[in-house]
């Protein structure tokens, strides 16, 4: 058995496509058989009608009132008041439907203006008057004295009667006139049946038709399409190698949007490839330089290890040299405490110049005191000189009153005259003397004065010297401070020295080890040159893969 | 003739002891306030209100040299009938010498209204001036003291 999925799309549109036309067919031939049967005229109409009518002619008519006539004419030669009655309510009762009916026909069948006005007018206005005649004259004559019942004869023949002929002949024309009318309407009705069953048939047959060709051709447009595609598909599948051709792509539907897809993917693959090229070319070369650095970097690792052997004999020597410097360093150490020890005798004898020199300064102060006495003595001296100055200025005054008086006195005074000279000139002597011992007193004082100033300045000079002695030894002092320090910080260098040792030592280690870390990397650096190598065929292989491809 | 001798600046001058009634050390003066500017101050002697003329400021030689040697000569107000005593205050009053005698002296200008140092002599020392006491002060000066010694003495 063969299953639907496995059918080719154009098989199953094929079978879509007569199936679509089949059912179609047959849809529309029952529709025309229907409409056939349906229609005006058509069998069914025809049964219906036919039973309408037979009802029709069977059933006593509502409209025309000729059963309401008949009860007044039976009621003529009646006698009996509940015949009468039941008669009466049947007339009535007839009137009543006819009105019902009229009514119902006017407002929801009739539609004719003709027909309207027969049944309004000539058909309506004569049976108001009927009814009226019937029920208010004629019943109440029925049943009772012969004469009534003469009366009521002759109401029913000269009155009902003619009435009752003019309604009759209203219900012919309507009849006439509605027999006329519907069968106008049959014909339109039978005519429209027609001319849509012809067109029915015509649509049927175009439809048929049309669909054929739309869904051929689809299928014809589908199949070729997919030939295309299937076609290009399966030459990628097999390895094509040109990229640059592609699919024509026809219309805008989905084998079209399928076809440019397939084209894209396949301008995807078109740019992939090419960079592909493109980076399997980088690689080589990459390869190549990366083949050209390891080589390089072999032969750095062996300058390397010929540095690092030069580097190890450097650091032997330095660590000899920092042993040499550790002695000199040691020999300096000794000077510097021999300068301490230099410093520190030189530093007690500057404290005895200091103590002889304070000697000096006590001795000077008390030179100092001493010419100090010797001034105040100098004056007392010449308190006692002022002394005798003002005597013998007292003595030249009393001399000269003297005079003066003696000179008065006249020739008695003569002699007293030349004691007052003599006095005079005793105390003038006096006054040179006293002068003299002034002028010798003043030259002393000045000469005192000028000694104490000169012990004065030798004073401030000497003090100035154990100034200059204090700080002398201050700055001594500062310089055995300073060789201490300095020995402290000998020692800091020594052990400096030392540890560099120390360090040259562990440098030279260092270098061993780093040496024989070269060793193993330059072998490392053999091995990758050979995996550069491997991966230098290797991308010379992928290179000829891609050179296949047209891009 | 015996004459005191004294220096009034660079002059040197002389006054006869008979016109001179004592020299005096130079005392404490009070100054006289409102006085002429030669008057050197006042002050008691024996009971009297003695004016003193400063001669150095009198002739405009400077001031009078702060020394021992500088006295008062005691001399009567010339012309004074009560014969009241003035002081001279001068320099180098220390030495009485003889003098030849020179009479009346008139010799320069007779202009009594400035005062005069008077004739002049030569003596081996040199230019000395013979003082007559009317023309050393002019009148006019006289006056001023005369003045005060009036006032002081009422």
């Amino acid at each position: 058995m063969i299953s639907f999925r496995n059918l080719t799309i154009r098989r199953k549109l094929q079978f879509l496509v007569v199936f679509a036309i089949a059912s179609l067919t047959v849809t529309l031939a029952i529709a025309d058989v229907l409409l056939h049967r349906f229609g005006v005229n058509g069998p069914l109409y025809k049964y219906v009608v036919d039973r309408k009518e037979l009802l029709t002619e069977l059933l006593p008519p509502s409209i025309y009132v000729s059963e309401s006539y008949m009860i007044l004419q039976e009621m003529e030669t009646e006698t009996d008041k509940a015949a009468i009655e039941s008669g009466r309510v049947k007339f009535r009762d007839g009137i009543r439907l006819h009105d019902e009916r009229r009514d119902y026909y006017l407002k929801n069948v009739i539609v004719d203006d003709q027909l309207k006005k027969l049944l309004e007018r000539d058909m309506h206005e004569p049976l108001v008057r009927f009814s009226a005649i019937a029920l208010q004259e004629y019943f109440p004559l029925l049943g009772g004295t012969p004469q009534e019942r003469t009366a009521a004869s002759k109401i029913l023949r000269e009155k009902l009667a003619p009435l009752f002929k003019e309604h009759a002949k209203a219900v012919l024309a309507a009849g006439e006139r509605l027999r006329e009318l519907t069968n106008t309407a049959e014909q339109k009705a039978a005519a429209t049946g027609e001319f849509w069953q012809i067109f029915l048939l015509v649509l049927t047959a175009v439809s048929i038709i049309s669909m054929f060709l739309v869904g051929w051709s689809t299928i014809s447009g589908i199949h070729e399409s997919t030939d295309v595609l299937l076609k290009r598909v399966n030459e990628m599948a097999g390895g094509a190698s040109d990229l640059t051709a592609r699919i024509e792509v026809k219309g805008g539907d989905e084998m079209g949007q399928l076809a440019s897809g397939i084209n894209a993917m396949i301008a995807k693959i078109q740019t992939v490839v090419a960079k592909v090229r493109e980076a399997s070319v980088q690689l080589l070369s990459t390869a190549s330089e990366i083949n050209a650095t390891a080589r390089q970097q072999e032969s750095t690792m062996q300058h390397l290890g010929s540095s690092t052997t030069q580097i190890a004999a450097a650091v032997r020597e330095i660590s000899a040299t920092s042993n040499d410097l550790v002695g000199t360093m040691s020999e300096v150490s000794d000077k510097a405490n021999h300068t301490s020890a230099l410093a520190l005798s030189g530093r007690s004898r500057l404290a005895g110049m200091e103590m002889t020199m304070q000697q000096l300064v006590e001795s000077t102060s008390a030179i100092s005191s001493k010419l100090t006495t010797i001034r105040e003595k100098a004056d007392n001296i010449n308190l006692v000189v002022t002394t005798i100055t003002k005597v013998a200025d007292q003595t030249n005054l009393l001399s000269i009153n003297a005079a003066i008086e003696a000179e008065k006195a006249g020739e008695y005074g003569r002699g007293f005259l030349v004691v007052a000279r003599e006095i005079r000139r005793l105390a003038d002597q006096t006054a040179v003397a006293t002068l003299d011992i002034e002028n010798m007193v003043r030259h002393m004082h000045d000469a005192v004065s000028a000694g104490v100033m000169q012990m004065d300045q030798f004073s401030d000079e000497v003090k100035t010297g154990v100034n200059r002695v204090a700080e002398i030894n201050g700055q001594t002092g500062q310089i055995i401070e300073e060789v201490r320090g300095l020995n402290d910080r000998f020692r800091l260098v020594n052990e400096g020295m030392k540890n560099q040792s120390i360090g040259a030592q562990q440098i030279n280690d260092a270098m061993v080890s780093v040496s024989s870390g070269t060793k193993e990397t330059s072998a490392s650096l053999q091995e990758f040159q050979k995996a550069t190598a491997h991966l230098r065929s290797a991308v010379e292989n992928l290179n000829h893969e891609i050179a296949r491809f047209t891009v | 003739m015996l004459a005191l001798t004294f220096q009034i600046g660079p002059n040197r001058l002389a006054l006869g002891v008979r016109e001179i009634k004592e020299v005096v050390p130079r005392v404490n003066l009070k100054p006289a306030p409102f006085g002429p500017s030669w008057l050197a101050g006042v002050f008691v002697y024996r009971g009297q209100v003695v004016p003193v003329v400063d001669l150095h400021k009198l002739i405009a030689v400077g001031n009078c040299p702060d020394f021992l040697s500088s006295r008062i000569i005691l001399v009567p107000l010339p012309g004074d009938p009560r014969e009241r005593l003035i002081g001279l205050l001068a320099g180098q009053v220390a030495d009485i010498r003889e003098l030849p005698s020179m009479g009346n002296g008139s010799s320069g200008n007779s202009d009594s209204s400035r005062p005069d140092l008077g004739p002049v002599i030569v003596d081996a020392e040199g230019i000395m001036h013979l003082a007559v006491l009317d023309r050393v002060i002019p009148a006019a000066y006289r006056q001023q003291l005369s003045a005060l010694c009036h006032s002081t003495d009422s």
